[in-house]
């Protein structure tokens, strides 16, 4: 058996533990979604199916629910998503000058990912630290103020994984 | 300046259910527990708004899901803090959640309720780990749970995290959230208070309002001692902009524009204040000429202001109002559900016309049709969220008219025609 096919039956295991764990509480299709996503790191047409089936609901729900959430992925990313807050607190602080950077620096467009499949960048709207803005997050981690020529120290801290 | 709100912050392990206790905390708990009927007087008494926003008063609204009858009731606490400008329930679940978690046990021995849901927005990623520790905390040492302080009475809470949506914060597309569905709004009435979460009568009250509970609690009438007559207590109040300390500020209601931005230590370089937005997102944006007005919501009102979320964007003179506007709307076009015509396409025909304001396509003989549209997009619109979308740049027309027009830039191709 190939890695990527055991990585696969893995990732399907866990999904359909999450099912298990959640398949009676009422309501809890976006938790679901939410864990599918931590697995596969997006939701296929698949994956969707597969929690349609896991909880009894037409996939047409699913498929409705997984395309209004923001922060649902609906194609692979890189391992580090970094969003950039574009909400006017940020916007009029140079939010826009730092997207740039990040372009720049990434050799990306917002919405794509680095070909070593390490970064993405995504726009998103208000992050809720207009104190240090521009702000962006990354992960599960907020941090500003971020300037356009603080980028390139930003992005080799995140590179070399310590704090940024 | 006294603080009410945030006299914990910073000075306790925020998870820590013995460190808010020993700091005073979970005292009204107590007493909640031991008399009940007590709570809604008080609460009533202290005149109480609701600070999401809408200012209703809190006495009142869990008056009416007391008085409902119901096998199961339901205490929602709306962290979904999303109104772009707006941070102050960011800094009192990182700093100080047990106070927020006091106040939905509380609501709930006052209207019958023994669970609560606290929603919680998915860009505050680092906030969910805080509070899911904080409720096992207070679950372990006794303040929640199965049989609260000892008595026989039950109060749960649980996180249900959103997933990037602005228009959960809107209390029923909120309870869809919960339920798993999209975050669509729902038909009113019924109110959540009759027919809430899961059909059952449901007090839905923002995280600040769940904060300051606990202080009512202990001050009652006193609370008016604090704030204005109509608006009693101190309030969080986000600023933020061209200041020299942006941040998250307490001070009572009524408290004026040019107060709160002197907290914030002036603007920033000593630039000249452009314009100052009030109130949130969504919140008409004023001149300098503003600065007096307290910030409280009559007075607000009166002043063509909005207290809203209790934000205010200071901009200096450097700021380009027609891109902050078209900042603006994108943001509302972006998050338009998409149910009713007049929020879908008027929001991004707002949109597409400030952008070609901005690139030099359309021009000042523009600026009536899209006054007009403004208008007309935000009369006709179904719900709030389609109302708000225009406001700012309506209340720029309104007072800038003539700086709007100066910020346009040059037309393209009108270098030539003087040539």
């Amino acid at each position: 058996m190939s890695d990527w096919t055991s990585d696969m039956e893995l990732k399907a295991e866990k999904l359909a533990d999450v099912i298990d764990q959640y398949k009676e509480i009422p309501g809890t299709l976006i938790t679901v979604l939410q864990e599918a996503q931590r697995i596969y790191g997006w939701l296929s047409l698949d994956v969707m199916r597969s929690v349609a089936d896991g909880l009894d609901l037409p996939l047409s729900q699913v498929a409705g629910v997984a395309s209004f959430y923001s922060f649902f992925n609906h194609q692979p990313y890189g391992e580090c998503i970094i969003r950039m807050c574009k909400s006017a607190p940020c916007h009029v602080n140079g939010a826009q000058e730092t997207l740039e950077a990040f372009e720049r620096e990434l050799g990306i467009e917002v919405g794509g990912t680095t070909a070593d499949g390490k970064y993405s960048l995504l726009l998103c709207d208000c992050l809720g630290v207009c104190d240090k803005s521009p702000a962006v997050l990354v992960g599960d981690r907020v941090y500003g103020p971020v300037t356009a020529d603080e980028v390139p120290a930003f992005l080799k801290r995140l590179e070399e994984g310590g704090d940024v | 300046m006294e603080q009410l709100l945030l006299k914990r912050a910073g000075k306790v392990n925020p998870v820590s259910s013995l460190d808010y206790a020993a700091a005073g905390g979970y005292e009204m708990l107590k007493k909640a527990v031991a008399d009940p009927e007590c709570i809604i007087p008080l609460v009533t008494a202290s005149g109480l708004r609701g600070r999401g926003g809408a200012g209703f008063p809190t006495g009142q609204k869990w008056q009416m899901v007391k008085a409902e009858a119901a096998d199961q009731k339901y205490i929602v606490c709306n962290a979904d803090e999303g109104e772009p400008g707006t941070n102050k329930d960011r800094v009192l679940l990182c700093k100080d959640p047990h106070a927020v978690l006091e106040g939905m046990a509380i609501a709930g021995l006052a209207v019958g309720a023994d669970h609560g849901v606290l929603y919680i927005r998915a860009e505050y990623p680092y906030v969910h780990t805080i509070l899911r520790k904080a409720i096992a905390d207070a679950e372990a040492h006794g303040f929640l749970g199965e049989k609260i302080l000892g008595s026989g009475k039950k109060f749960t809470a649980e996180v249900r995290t959103g997933q990037g949506a602005y228009i959960c914060g809107e209390e029923t597309a909120l309870l869809e959230s919960i339920e798993g569905r999209r975050g669509e709004t729902r038909m009113k009435p019924p109110y959540p208070t009759s027919a809430g979460l899961w059909g059952k009568p449901t007090v839905i009250n923002n995280v600040e309002t769940m904060a300051s509970v606990p202080i009512v609690m202990e001050l009652g009438e006193n609370y008016r001692k604090y704030g204005t007559e109509k608006c009693p207590g101190t309030k969080l109040f986000t600023v933020s902009g061209h200041v020299e300390r942006p941040g998250v500020y307490e001070a009572p209601l009524g408290t004026t524009i040019g107060e709160l931005l002197a907290m914030a230590g002036g603007m920033k370089n000593q630039a000249t204040l452009k314009a100052v937005q009030t109130g949130g997102c969504s919140g008409p944006i004023v001149g300098p000429d503003k600065l007096n007005v307290p910030m409280a919501i009559e007075e607000c009102a009166a002043a063509g202001c909005s207290l809203g979320t209790g934000d205010l964007m200071f901009v200096d003179e450097s700021t380009n109002l027609v891109d902050l506007c078209q900042n603006i709307v994108e943001f509302y076009a972006g998050e338009s559900c998409g149910k009713c015509v007049p929020c879908r396409l008027g929001l991004h025909k707002l949109d597409q016309m400030l952008k070609d304001m901005l690139n030099g396509k359309l021009g000042e003989e523009s600026i009536d049709e899209l006054s007009a549209l403004a208008d007309h997009t935000s009369r006709c619109a179904l719900c709030p969220l389609g109302a708000a979308g225009p406001a700012p740049l309506q209340s720029v027309l309104r007072n800038f008219r003539a700086d709007f027009i100066a910020d346009l830039p040059v037309k393209s191709g009108e270098e030539y025609c003087h040539g």
